[in-house]
């Protein structure tokens, strides 16, 4: 388990930032975190034996948490489209953002297509191995999420 | 500049920005949290029926980023960091970034002064109940202590018998006894652990009944899983301890006092 301590400490920061990318939030970039990150100490012996980077796995494990989170609750929040109160305003190092603020508008899914393009870098076929879908699929959820983020850029004050 | 260009730069310009304030000792609890995983999936899988579905509850909320409106407000907390303040007196919101994991320093050392919050959220608030129900905490319950070994346990009378072997490395599970008032088990591993008893309050006052806002108006650093249904404080005058409140319906309906980091990797 000092082990699992050593990687929590040094994966911690990254974790959390690439949940943060993944949320679009900080709150539920550490709720996904920890979730993520308990439920994976409680096999780290097994996962830390058969993985040769439990970073990746921990992202791995992130996405498709984050993915079916939203899949199971997605009547119930389908009402609060942002994920922040909106009369509970806090600094926020992106509000001036549209980029930012359209990406928050997406579904997990396409958003997560987005982040493991953009910032992980991955080809399609990677993609598509990570969340477990077809390459076909991993092109239409992230035309369609081009197509929204478009939209909603054309549409909003200053958009580009 | 098209949407491609501008994502790539986004994505890859964002890091600094992405930063997520996390509490002191939010490693420790996610790895308390994982032992704790670990424990439920043991126990469920070897206590046949006794148990039934146990959930893996999620322990805790080191992250900073739970429940915003548990936490005091990050204009309470001056600047000047004071390494002196004992753990359980502060609260911290600690930014991690690379540097500092790579430089390998403990964010636990930095940490800033807050004062604890003791009036109640509201003036429209009732107030929690007052309760009158054996204490548990800082320590532990009557001469029974967190970190005593099994013999000292067991002099104090209110270790029954075993119900759980926790194995080589794990913690055994002890039935809480002799005292009417509370019945519960207790988390031994080479020493007490973990103490569940129910039901009891904290020195503080807190336990059954007092709403999710009342508790964290007194712990600083409060913080509950966003399912609202587990919370934990650190323990004021016990450095090392954790207090685990569960909630039903925003509500206490039991309080467990453990260490921060229970070594009971095995179950």
């Amino acid at each position: 388990m000092d082990d699992f301590a050593d990687f929590v400490r040094q994966a911690l920061p990254g974790l959390l930032r690439y949940g943060h990318m993944l949320t679009g939030n900080p709150h539920d970039a550490a709720d996904l975190v920890q979730t993520v990150l308990e439920r994976l100490g409680a096999r780290w012996a097994t996962i830390s034996r058969k993985t040769g980077d439990p970073v990746a796995y921990a992202r791995k494990a992130m996405v498709n948490a984050h993915v079916s989170r939203w899949r199971r609750t997605r009547k119930e929040s389908l009402l609060a489209e942002m994920p922040d109160t909106p009369d509970a305003p806090r600094h926020d190092p992106f509000e001036d953002e549209p980029l930012w603020e359209a990406l928050r508008g997406l579904p997990p899914r396409q958003r997560a297509v987005l982040v493991l393009r953009y910032y992980e870098e991955k080809s399609e076929a990677e993609i598509a191995a990570v969340l477990g879908v077809s390459r076909g699929t991993v092109k239409s959820q992230a035309s369609k999420a081009m197509a929204t983020l478009r939209g909603r850029l054309g549409t909003s004050v200053g958009g580009v | 500049m098209d949407l491609d260009d501008e994502l790539h730069q986004l994505f890859t310009t964002a890091d600094d920005r992405l930063d997520v304030a996390v509490k002191v000792g939010a490693e420790e609890m996610i790895v308390a949290g994982a032992r704790r995983v670990r424990r439920r999936r043991v126990i469920a899988a070897t206590s046949a029926g006794a148990v039934g579905v146990v959930v893996a509850v999620v322990v805790g909320i080191a992250l900073a980023g739970g429940k915003p409106d548990a936490m005091p407000p990050a204009t309470d907390l001056p600047t000047t960091t004071h390494p002196a303040v004992p753990p359980a007196q502060s609260t911290t919101h600690v930014t991690m970034t690379s540097a500092n994991a790579a430089a390998g320093t403990d964010p636990a050392n930095t940490s800033a002064r807050t004062k604890p919050k003791s009036t109640p959220p509201k003036s429209t608030d009732p107030g929690p109940p007052n309760l009158n129900y054996q204490v548990l905490g800082p320590n532990g319950l009557r001469a029974l202590a967190l970190g005593q070994t099994l013999a000292e346990a067991q002099a104090t009378g209110l270790i029954g018998p075993k119900t759980s072997d926790g194995g080589a490395d794990g913690c055994s599970i002890y039935t809480l006894v002799g005292d009417d008032r509370v019945s519960g088990q207790v988390y031994i591993s080479t020493t007490v652990q973990i103490i569940d008893a129910d039901p009891v309050q904290t020195p503080e006052g807190v336990g059954p009944g007092w709403t999710i806002a009342q508790v964290g108006a007194v712990y600083p650093g409060f913080g509950t899983t966003s399912a609202e249904d587990v919370g934990s404080a650190r323990v004021p005058g016990n450095a090392a301890a954790l207090y685990r409140f569960e909630f039903v319906d925003g509500k206490v309906t039991k309080v467990s006092l453990q260490l921060t980091d229970p070594g009971c990797p095995a179950g």
